[in-house]
């Protein structure tokens, strides 16, 4: 594992936004037999889920989430130096998504501006790079926008997911912010398995191979030995190295894959599932936003002056994997938002009856 | 644990009555044992058994006695 420490750096905000409509995920199903529905909810745990329409995107959940942090005092436009966008759903091929919600933050030149492509274990290596960055460099504040429209799916397909896998997720964004704190600190431990990069892959629609289905299957049981296996080991390095117990943590926040997993690692590190946050049932699987989106959920809406200490792993596409141990006061845990927010960016979006875009002269 | 033992241990699993499983009995003819069923049947094993399956073991799996062979306590 690479473990890191950033001393001085803090996360000082957190917030989420999701679409405003609720679904029903038997609505959804492929597969309408009852038995399938009654499995799929019992293991999964997911009830309902977000999903935006055709005219949002995951930036624009995450606007409004780093909008909501800016408008509730705690940054300036001017003062932010550092914006990283985590997702697998971006805007556009190129440039990266990151440079718009720059532009609708209104946030300086003096500010470096990227995107980063993963999915599930989003959240952890955001706010690692995020706290490297200002950690070695002029910055002061940094903002971390994580999200995914996986539900959604892209317009121009008429077949958004190729089986129930696809049934999982739901659309939402979080943003983080960090400083320059002076004491404090917190930690990170990051790994990745490129060798295992076929057990979650969305392979076609790029370069190497631009044609083909927007999904293939994915290998549901590696998927699931890694996660129970590999992810509750580098908790417990985490823990060795940081010299920590899980009891000294309030909550272990974890992506919310499937109550399945949860409950598995919960149980292989030894935390009472009261104190690992569950948001799946409402809200789905929903990417790499799904650790603050957890934690906005249970603490949000609580209006409390205290700190709280939290254990986090995010897990998933590349395979990619990490811990991250921060504390944060309640109080700057911000209540969960319906985004209504779009990007009117000026390119046309037409489409003919069978759903493909329009050939354009 | 006797073979009865096991074959209860899955019947709870798949949420099945007790006495619905016999070794003999083909996988394919539960409609239970499903993906998810899968998932379930990791974590059964290796919590009880300290036996760790691969998608490729439990691809190989055909009746239901192909899994207790497993079950070795």
């Amino acid at each position: 594992m690479v473990f890191s420490k950033y001393d001085g750096v803090k996360i000082s905000a957190i917030a989420a936004s999701v679409p405003p409509t609720v679904i029903d995920v038997t609505s959804e199903l492929d597969n309408p037999d009852p038995k399938y529905i009654k499995n799929f909810m019992k293991n999964t745990g997911i009830l309902e889920k977000r999903k935006s329409d055709f005219t949002q995107t995951a930036a624009d959940f995450s606007y409004t989430a780093a909008k909501q942090i800016m408008d509730s005092g705690y940054y300036k436009p001017e003062e932010i130096g550092v914006l990283i966008n985590l997702t697998q759903t971006p805007d556009y091929r190129t440039p990266s998504t990151a440079l718009t919600i720059q532009k609708r933050l209104g946030l300086s030149m003096d500010c470096l501006v990227f995107d980063v492509n993963l999915g599930c274990s989003g959240f952890v290596y955001g706010v690692s790079l995020a706290a490297s960055i200002l950690n070695s460099s002029n910055a002061t504040k940094a903002l971390v926008t994580v999200g995914d429209s996986l539900a959604r799916g892209r317009r121009h397909r008429k077949k958004v997911m190729s089986s129930n896998t696809g049934l999982l997720f739901g659309d939402a964004s979080a943003a983080i912010l960090l400083e320059k704190s002076g004491e404090g600190g917190f930690s990170s431990a990051l790994m990745s398995d490129g060798t295992r990069h076929k057990a979650l892959s969305i392979p076609y629609g790029a370069w190497r191979h631009p044609e083909g289905p927007q999904s293939v299957p994915g290998d549901d049981i590696a998927v699931f030995n890694f996660t129970i296996s590999e992810v509750p080991k580098l908790l417990e390095e985490y823990l060795a190295q940081t010299d920590t117990k899980i009891e000294d943590y309030d909550n272990l926040v974890l992506h919310q894959a499937n109550m399945m997993i949860l409950k598995n690692i919960a149980k292989r590190v030894g935390m009472p599932m009261e104190n690992v946050p569950v948001c799946l049932d409402r809200y789905g699987n929903t990417s790499g936003c799904s650790v603050p989106l957890a934690i906005v959920d249970r603490y949000g809406t609580v209006e409390e002056d205290r700190e709280v200490n939290l254990l986090t792993s995010s897990f998933g596409v590349g395979l990619s994997w990490g811990v991250v141990g921060f504390k944060i006061n309640v109080k700057d845990i911000l209540p969960i938002t319906d985004g209504y927010d779009i990007y009117e960016d000026g390119y046309s979006d037409e489409y003919d009856d069978e759903g493909e875009l329009k050939k354009t002269e | 644990m006797t073979e009865r033992e096991k074959l209860a241990l899955l019947e709870d699993m798949l949420e099945l009555d007790e006495g619905d499983l016999t070794v003999d009995k083909a996988l394919d003819d539960i409609d239970e044992y499903d993906s998810m069923a899968k998932l379930s049947l990791i974590v059964l094993m290796e919590d009880e058994f300290g036996v760790k399956l691969t998608g490729d073991v439990i691809k190989g799996f055909e009746t239901v006695g192909d899994i207790v062979a497993l079950m070795n306590k």
